[in-house]
């Protein structure tokens, strides 16, 4: 029986729903962040200027935004690497200053369950094909 | 001029135009590429498609190393969005 791979976390008395994953910088060092789950966000994730920095991610374009208001943004977009469940991924990263954000891209073909509750767990599953 | 010299809605409507005017007629009847990344640089308005918006960039970027390049999203306002303000 194949056992897909599963992502824990918990969920913050401030009712953020976090997980940590690992990033792999442009020397192939990994390094372990928190991130914030966002599932009204439909890219893979944001991270600050300085960790974008310190990862070396390089810059892939400008891209546009639209915003819960309507209203549209630019952000700049780098590219990235992170291991999930275990293998390296290519992925957008937008750059933000508000905590690191992962959104609905790189939760795609996973499953997500929240229990919504301090020290909740969190928990994302691959989704097996059938 | 580039791209950071134009708002935001302004490039979206040049991302619209560059798809209908130059993206489209190579579809040739072809399914409309809906969800992938179109990414077009400023000058030569020069553009690339795929389904991963690194590759998009990265190909256009073999063609021209300074390209000023802009990500779009056929068939959707922008190429990400939030529901946050």
């Amino acid at each position: 029986m194949i056992v897909p791979s599963m992502i824990s976390g918990s969920v913050h008395l401030l009712r953020w729903a976090t997980i940590a994953v690992v990033l792999v910088d442009s020397n192939g060092q990994e390094r372990t962040i928190e991130a914030r789950l966002d599932t009204g966000f439909t890219g893979d994730m944001t991270l600050p200027a300085s960790a974008i920095e310190q990862l070396g991610f390089p810059f892939i374009s400008i891209t546009g935004f639209r915003t819960g208001t309507g209203q549209f943004a630019d952000f700049d977009t780098y590219r990235g690497n992170i291991l999930w469940h275990g293998r390296e991924h290519v992925i957008n990263v937008l750059e933000s200053e508000t905590f690191p954000l992962i959104g609905v891209g790189l939760l795609w073909d996973n499953n997500l369950s929240i229990d919504f509750t301090h020290g909740g767990n969190v928990t994302v599953t691959e989704l097996l094909e059938t | 001029m580039g791209w950071r010299d134009m708002s935001p809605e302004e490039a979206e409507e040049v991302g619209r135009k560059v798809y209908q005017e130059k993206v489209r007629p190579t579809l040739k009847g072809a399914e409309e590429p809906i969800g992938y990344f179109l990414t077009v640089d400023h000058d030569s308005m020069d553009w690339e498609l795929d389904e991963a918006l690194h590759k998009a960039a990265a190909r256009l970027r073999q063609r021209k190393p300074e390209a000023d390049v802009y990500g779009f999203r056929v068939g959707f306002p922008a190429a990400f969005e939030s529901l946050s303000p």
